[in-house]
């Protein structure tokens, strides 16, 4: 979080050249200008003030004069541009501010108005000073700024201290050569002449108050006992004396005064700071003043220990009252927390409770009153007042220190302080701040990495206070943060995160929060291939949920892999499908069983999965009707889920053996995206190896007729999907009894993509099918080539080693392969697993007989 | 002069009778297949063709030898002589590869090697890297 200084601040420190040192006439002149620039500028339009004042000074008519005011108000602008500006881009416009000025002294040494321009140079440094100043009250590192502010309001006093010689200098030339209060003897001259004696001495009085305001700055820069500071504010009080005594009408003189105070009271001079105290009030000074001083009075007396006497000076006439002042604010919390250390000092913890209550209130006060700027410093004194009161503190107040310490970097206190007040507020019976502080305190832990230790307390709290509306959603941070944290060890703390996912679905069953929930915990089951409990977390989300629809394909495709898996177990493999099909049919089915009119983009995704359940199921007659019942429901539906719907139908139809509609239904796929067809000849593909044989033909026909359609698109396949078309292809001559085709196709295709196994495979096989001993030879090489380059121990490479061994034996070489299954088993005796190991024992069997049988002659 | 000349060349002929030279490496027959050598391009005889070789890998970790014989872990020597015999028993000319890793100590290197010999494997031959110049 970052806090601007108060824009008050500075444009009091950049604006304060005062329009009184011109006479009445010319600054009725000025106005026009500098009038323009001020709106703009108040308005933060500085670009357009600095174009407009580029523009101006460009103009070779302009005056002398106003092109010296021009060039002061054009560093105005930057500067109220640097102050206002993002951190980033305030050094350049600050060197902008200041490279004007620099520019205009170094073209005009002679120039009579250049005491005007060298102080707002001065000016500027004195600002930039203030600036970093300010920031360093705030930082998280103050030492920077602190640097940065001296090295400024150093620059600036040592411009100011030789302007002020000058300025005299100048002043005594003045009354010698010329009445007082004017400058020039007709009006024509006005725009080439000096500064008058009058606006001489108002400019020397200005330097010397902005020359002692630097000096009070720098001495805040350094430590409170230091030489360094004492030097500062002795000097910053030599300045001001000359100005104090100033008649009452001068503008400077309440200011100068005040400051005086500030400069005595900070260098423990408490004897003058309350005569000067005094002196102002006897005075009857305005209202603001009179304020300003009883903020001094108090912060006095506070310096002095004087409690009492504060709390008496807080009781404000009437007049005074209906000011608003920041810094009285500030003197008022002063005092609260003055009290509040008091009354614990003295062992009275009621008086302390009551005092500490008025400290939050007052904190609370400024905040709404003045800004973030003020409250920040607010909250950094009660912070302070906190820990010299260590042990004590109510929930209010521990929280706000803790936002203290957090937004000054000190990010272990703020936690602690969060703690503290977590518990605190559990103690009291205030269970929302309890859960708040304690989820700050995990925030901040998170903030800093620490994801294991923020989930623990979020999980701390969120369980200790589950009836708290928020308890869910910590809940839900400590999950979040528990993945953090496990995310490079996903497979050790797997369980961990499960167990924390089902403890929330456990705790809150009913919040807004279980969907999120839900949906971890099916990737988290998905992932380790619990196919059951991700189908059983992915179901609850419930149909509000946005994640509705993905879930709904999350649960499609969890079954889809158990159904892989129970590929050779049919009934269980049955019993599953219709699982998955009773419970998408269900989303789809109202209460009274009657199916719904219009289907929303979820239930148009169920549509196609209770389709493919009941594929699976082999129950095509059902899932033909639920997709023809689908299209009609969606006339409003996109193209590619109508392609889909349509390209489930062919394999519905053709699996309830109506080819011939299933064949006018393909012709309606005609655009239907590439591997959407491609995806339907696999399908076909397996249902043909199912099927009877007098059905396989025409459901080779049916792949032909889709692979056809492919073919007419092959521009529009990439090189993957062009190999996957002429794979389908060459299957689909093979399943339509076209071998010698298929053959030839497998053949160039293998001899592209030597490097493809799945090609080789389905080649070798295709060879293997033909009896004569070319074929046989030829797969045999094949088989060879890709046991070579498959992974020794892999699936592959023990389907190559069968294929090995059986071709041997195919071709006459039973003792051959009767070696190679022995030896096979001798290094891997799993041989390949259990669906590998009885074909290779069998193959074994086989070859023992045919070795041992008579040869033929 | 010439008596000299006849004693130095006396005790010439002498010692180059009776000089024994250091004998030639006999003990452990083996042949090294470097690649690119025209050996290791040659194809495998008909009938090895389809058999796997048997690469025994030789490793040491954590100050014990362990084996492995086509990616199969062994930790006993015992059973991976009984593995090999078998091996020799169905086919004695196959090809062994003793594949030691760095840091084995040599005397493990010779149990595997005489292990071998000991029960038949007549073609036993050590990896080597690919890059033996």
């Amino acid at each position: 979080m970052t806090f601007r200084v108060p824009r008050i601040l500075l444009i009091l420190s950049i604006l304060s050249i005062p329009t009184s040192i011109l006479s009445p006439c010319r600054a009725a002149e000025v106005s026009t200008d500098a009038r323009y620039l001020d709106g703009l500028r108040q308005r933060e339009l500085f670009e357009l003030a600095e174009t407009y004042a580029r523009q101006r000074l460009a103009e070779d008519t302009l005056s002398p004069r106003d092109r010296a005011r021009l060039t002061i108000q054009q560093a105005r602008t930057f500067s109220q541009h640097a102050a206002a500006a993002p951190p980033a881009e305030q050094t350049a416009l600050w060197q902008q501010a200041e490279g004007v000025l620099d520019t205009w002294l170094a073209a005009e040494p002679d120039s009579p108005w250049r005491p005007l321009v060298a102080m707002q140079r001065a000016l500027v440094a004195l600002a930039r000073g203030e600036f970093a100043r300010h920031q360093a009250q705030l930082a998280t590192q103050a030492d920077p700024h602190l640097a940065e502010a001296r090295a400024q309001l150093r620059a600036s006093i040592g411009r100011l201290r030789p302007l002020v010689d000058e300025v005299d200098r100048m002043l005594a030339v003045a009354e010698r050569t010329g009445p007082r209060g004017t400058s020039a003897g007709s009006p024509q001259d006005i725009s080439q002449a000096a500064l008058s004696a009058d606006e001489l001495i108002s400019l020397g009085r200005n330097v010397r108050y902005q020359l002692a305001r630097a000096l009070l700055a720098q001495a805040q820069c350094y430590d409170r006992q230091s030489a360094d500071r004492a030097h500062s504010l002795t000097q910053a009080t030599a300045w001001l004396d000359q100005l104090a005594g100033l008649p009452q009408n001068d503008s400077l003189v309440w200011k100068s005064r005040l400051a005086r105070v500030e400069c005595y009271r900070l260098l423990s001079d408490y004897a003058s700071a309350a005569r000067a105290l005094d002196e102002i009030d006897q005075q009857q000074p305005p209202r603001a003043v009179a304020l300003r001083a009883r903020t001094e009075a108090i912060r006095l007396a506070l310096d002095q220990g004087q409690l009492d006497r504060a709390l008496a000076l807080l009781q404000l006439p009437d007049v005074l009252a209906r000011l608003d002042q920041p810094n009285w604010d500030l003197a008022r919390l002063e005092v609260s927390l003055a009290a509040w250390q008091a009354a614990g000092d003295r062992g009275d913890p009621e008086l302390a409770g009551q005092w500490q209550t008025r400290a939050n209130e007052l904190v609370r006060q400024i905040e709404s009153r003045h800004g973030a700027y003020w409250s920040r410093r607010a909250e950094m004194l009660l912070a302070g007042a906190l820990r010299r009161a260590a042990g004590s503190g109510d929930p209010d107040t521990l929280a706000r220190a803790a936002r203290s310490a957090y937004l000054s970097g000190q990010l272990d206190e703020a936690i602690g302080l969060y703690e503290q007040a977590a518990a605190r507020a559990a103690a009291a019976g205030n269970p929302q701040q309890a859960l708040d502080s304690g989820y700050l305190a995990a925030a901040i832990l998170q903030k800093q990495g620490r994801y294991d230790q923020a989930a623990e307390r979020c999980r701390r709290w969120s369980l200790a206070l589950a009836g708290q509306p928020r308890a869910a959603e910590v809940h839900l941070e400590a999950i979040r943060n528990l993945a953090q944290a496990i995310k490079d060890r996903p497979d050790a703390a797997l369980d961990d995160y499960g167990s924390l996912l089902e403890e929330h679905l456990a705790r809150w069953s009913a919040s807004s929060t279980t969907g999120e929930a839900r949906w971890l915990l099916g990737g988290v089951r998905r992932y380790q291939r619990d196919w059951d409990r991700a189908i059983a977390a992915y179901q609850g989300i419930g149909p509000a949920d946005p994640r509705l629809a993905d879930a709904i394909d999350a649960v499609g495709t969890c079954y889809k892999a158990r159904l892989a898996e129970l590929r050779a177990d049919h009934p269980a493999a049955e019993a599953l499908a219709a699982r998955g099909t009773a419970w998408f049919e269900s989303i789809l089915d109202t209460a009274g069983g009657s199916p719904i009119e219009r289907l929303s983009p979820a239930q148009r995704r169920v549509v196609l999965w209770a389709a493919r359940m009941r594929l699976a199921s082999a129950d095509y007659g059902k899932a033909q009707r639920r997709l023809t019942a689908a299209l009609a429901e969606a006339p409003d539906a996109p193209d590619d889920w109508r392609r889909e719907a349509e390209a489930l139908s062919v394999v519905a139809l053709a699996g309830a053996g109506q080819a011939d509609e299933a064949g006018r239904m393909v012709e309606r796929l005609a655009t239907a995206p590439p591997t959407a067809l491609l995806n339907l000849v696999d399908q076909l593909d397996r249902l043909a190896q199912a099927a009877p044989t007098p059905h396989r033909q025409r459901l080779a026909n049916l792949q032909l007729q889709v692979v056809d359609l492919v073919g007419r698109r092959q521009s529009e396949l990439s090189p993957d999907q062009r190999l996957a078309f002429h794979q389908a292809y060459a299957g689909a001559l093979v399943a339509s009894g076209r071998g010698d085709e298929a053959l030839e196709k497998y053949a160039t295709l293998a001899r592209a993509h030597p490097d493809d196994a799945k090609l080789g495979e389905a080649y070798a096989e295709l060879l293997a099918t033909r009896g004569d001993r070319w074929s046989l030879a030829a797969a045999l090489a094949e088989w060879r080539r890709i046991e070579r380059r498959a992974k020794p121990g892999g699936g592959q490479w023990f389907r190559a080693k069968y294929a090995v061994a059986e071709l041997n034996l195919r071709l006459g070489r039973p003792e051959r392969a009767e070696k190679i299954i022995e030896l096979l088993a001798l290094l891997h005796p799993e041989l390949g697993g259990p669906a590998m190991k009885p074909r290779f024992e069998q193959l074994l069997q086989q070859a023992k007989q045919r070795g041992l049988a008579p040869s033929p002659r | 002069m010439t008596p000299m000349i006849d004693v130095i060349f006396l005790l010439l002929i002498f010692f180059v009778c009776t000089a024994s030279f250091q004998a030639v490496e006999e003990v452990l027959p083996t042949n090294l297949q470097l690649p690119g050598s025209l050996e290791s391009q040659a194809p495998p005889p008909e009938d090895l063709v389809d058999l796997d070789e048997i690469v025994v890998k030789i490793l040491f970790d954590d100050g014990r030898t362990h084996w492995q014989i086509n990616h199969r872990d062994y930790q006993d020597l015992g059973v991976v002589r009984d593995v090999l015999a078998a091996v020799a028993r169905l086919k004695s000319d196959l090809p062994v590869i003793l594949d030691p890793d760095g840091r084995v100590p040599l005397a493990s290197v010779i149990d595997v090697y005489d292990t071998c010999r000991q029960i038949g494997l007549r073609r036993i031959q050590f990896a080597a890297s690919e890059n033996v110049s």
